[in-house]
């Protein structure tokens, strides 16, 4: 079967990096990476899923689904959450600095090679 | 004692909790020694308490008493002591080198807030015993370092570290990636069980899982085409910064190229894929620093370089090419902080980077004769230790064909070296600024180092660099009887002294030589070119395996 959540996961990852190596934008940029985090959270959590399985608590039942990429997504989405912050920060200091958004063009202006 | 029995813990402790109380001082008026004095007791605790551990075994730290497999834990064996040893030093010198112009500073807190959370941040990729608190902690290294190097507040900083981290983030993505589908084969996170299950894999799902690591290793230690970042990234950082990165952030990369190899991820393709990235990356590394007249960035493309010899000697992964390398990376960390915190002071007197604008040998004596030390330790002058790291890479290489390579690298990395000493300024230029105590400590410790390091190197294999690559094949795999005086006489020491007349010839005939196309491609990269460029090997590896 294709149509499953690794699947997707890997596919939202490489998408997300076609964003990043075709967008000229830094807020786009953003977004391609955000998308990339998202998809890794995607892969993750769905290597966890078992068909059928119940909730990770201790005393639901036979089969339960995997705790531990669970556990490791709520560490990466805090990750994803300030390095998205870190970024967007940033692209606003670039804005104010340069005046545009294209990254291309900033590294081109002034104050380039020294 | 029971602090020693949580001492492993507390060297990643102390710099974070240094750092939350230096936070909340800053919301009150409170006086800069006592900021300097929390950081200092912060940044030298872990080097006390690795005094204090017991020095040859191998100590695991269950945290919360979970066993290994299930919890997290924290490993101090050969390997990591000897990088929480080179950590310690660098961070503690690069430090007192900035309290001075810090305490000018408004942001001074800040700084001293994100430096403390970096340290506690690579201290942790050094001693954390499973995958994904390598990467939390790596995390934590790396947002740091991107704020860090922009505290100069300039365009170009910004414009540099915003390059880093696209790049970094990507790296760190993939290297989750990697991570998630190490578990999905697996179902273990922890690097001992890992070390256990995966040899027993396929090569052909070992490289499969490999794709996502080959970027985030080589982004994190910047071999060519994922070095975009750091050429710039170096030379628009603020001083202590840049040796930072140069001494500790790229060899967090080769710690973790050596903890992967070291779980199992050692099939022949991966091998041979970084056999061949680190060749081209240590000529063309060499070959580009050529170009330049910022001595920042000469020294930048030559770490690049070194790096790109270090992955070389790492993936031929036999006892004695881990001991050389390890060498080669204590050697080089030392002497390259050094000169980068020497260099930091020169441009403060003379207001330039530009090598023709600095009187590097004619100016204060301290700051002359510690890079006149650092240069002639890179240049591997026989009594110093950049010769007999070098020494130590000829003879533990067998193959001929990386054996040229490596002698080639160190022709063009000497004739680049040569070139910095010719062009220097001869005149004394007279300045009216005046260099503090608070600069010249760091600088007299590791210029102390490196000239002591050289001479003593039996002493630095035997207790240091033994250790930490037994831990890993459980021979060292080298001998240092006599080598201080024998290594100088025998052939592959011809050889390096040779490179050193090549060297010159090299300088005097280079203007001849033009690569422009390939300098053009690679340095000055946007993120858009470098993300493809990123792709593109991901994809050659991929195909490389399906064939």
């Amino acid at each position: 079967m294709m149509l499953n959540g690794l699947n997707i996961g890997l596919i939202t990852v490489l998408i997300g990096l076609y964003g990043i190596a075709s967008s000229k934008n830094s807020l786009k940029m953003m977004m391609c990476l955000s998308l990339l985090g998202t998809g890794v959270i995607l892969l993750f959590v769905s290597i966890g899923y078992i068909p059928g399985a119940a909730v990770p608590v201790a005393g639901r039942g036979e089969l339960m689904a995997d705790a531990v990429p669970q556990g490791v997504m709520v560490t990466a989405i805090v990750i994803d959450l300030a390095t998205t912050a870190l970024g967007l920060a940033m692209v606003l200091y670039l804005y104010r600095s340069f005046s545009t958004l294209d990254f291309s063009s900033i590294l081109e202006s002034e104050g380039g090679e020294e | 004692m029971i602090i020693l029995d949580h001492s492993i813990a507390l060297m990643v402790v102390s710099p974070i909790t240094a750092a939350v109380i230096i936070k909340f001082l800053s919301r009150f008026d409170h006086s800069d020694a006592l900021r300097d004095t929390i950081t200092f007791i912060g940044l030298v605790l872990p080097l006390i308490l690795l005094m204090l551990t017991p020095f040859d075994t191998e100590v695991v730290y269950e945290m919360g008493g979970w066993p290994r497999e299930y919890g997290l834990s924290l490993v101090l064996d050969g390997l990591s002591r000897t990088m929480v040893l080179i950590t310690g030093i660098i961070t503690l010198c690069t430090y007192v080198y900035y309290i001075d112009y810090l305490d000018q500073e408004p942001e001074a807190d800040d700084y001293h807030f994100l430096f403390l959370f970096m340290t506690a941040g690579i201290y942790g990729v050094f001693l954390t015993g499973d995958l994904v608190n390598r990467f939390i902690f790596f995390e934590i290294m790396i947002l740091t370092t991107y704020v860090l190097l922009t505290f100069v507040g300039t365009k170009r900083s910004l414009k540099a570290s915003f390059r880093y981290f696209m790049i970094g983030a990507i790296a760190s993505m993939m290297f989750l990636v990697g991570i998630g589908l190490t578990y999905f084969y697996t179902g273990y996170l922890d690097m001992g069980a890992l070390s256990r299950v995966i040899p027993e894999l396929s090569a052909f799902s070992r490289n499969i899982i490999f794709v996502f690591f080959l970027v985030a290793v080589g982004v994190k230690m910047g071999l060519i085409p994922f070095h975009t970042w750091l050429p710039d990234a170096h030379v628009e950082a603020p001083t202590p910064m840049t040796a930072i990165l140069a001494a500790l952030t790229v060899k967090t990369g080769g710690y973790i190229l050596l903890k992967l190899y070291d779980i199992g991820f050692n099939t022949s393709l991966i091998q041979y894929i970084f056999i061949t990235i680190g060749i081209f990356t240590a000529v063309i590394g060499a070959l580009i620093s050529l170009k330049y007249v910022n001595m920042k960035k000469i020294l930048a493309w030559l770490t690049i370089s070194h790096v790109g010899v270090i992955a070389v000697i790492f993936s031929l992964w036999t006892p004695e090419s881990l001991s050389a390398g390890l060498l080669y990376f204590f050697n080089h960390s030392f002497y390259k902080a050094l000169l980068f915190l020497a260099l930091g002071s020169f441009a403060y007197l003379y207001g330039t980077h530009d090598i023709r604008k600095l009187p590097l040998f004619k100016s204060n004596i301290i700051l002359s004769s510690s890079i006149l030390i650092g240069l002639i330790a890179f240049l591997g002058i026989p009594p110093m230790n950049g010769f007999y790291s070098r020494w130590y890479i000829l003879e533990s290489v067998d193959d001929h064909l990386i054996l040229a390579v490596m002698i080639l690298t160190f022709l063009i990395t000497s004739a680049s070296i040569i070139r910095i000493i010719f062009l220097s300024s001869r005149k004394k230029i007279p300045v009216d600024k005046d260099l503090s105590e608070g600069v010249m400590a760091p600088l007299l410790i590791l210029g102390g180092l490196v000239a002591f390091t050289g001479p003593s190197t039996s002493l630095i294999l035997e207790n240091i660099v033994f250790p930490a690559s037994e831990s890993i094949f459980g021979n060292p795999g080298l001998s240092t009887s006599g080598v201080e005086i024998n290594a100088v006489f025998s052939l592959q020491g011809m050889f390096i002294l040779l490179t050193m007349i090549g060297g010159c010839v090299l300088f005097y005939s280079i203007k001849k030589f033009s690569f422009e196309w390939i300098e053009g491609r690679l340095s000055n990269v946007s993120i858009r070119d470098s993300v493809r460029y990123i792709i593109v090997m991901m994809a050659i590896l991929l195909l490389l395996n399906l064939l």
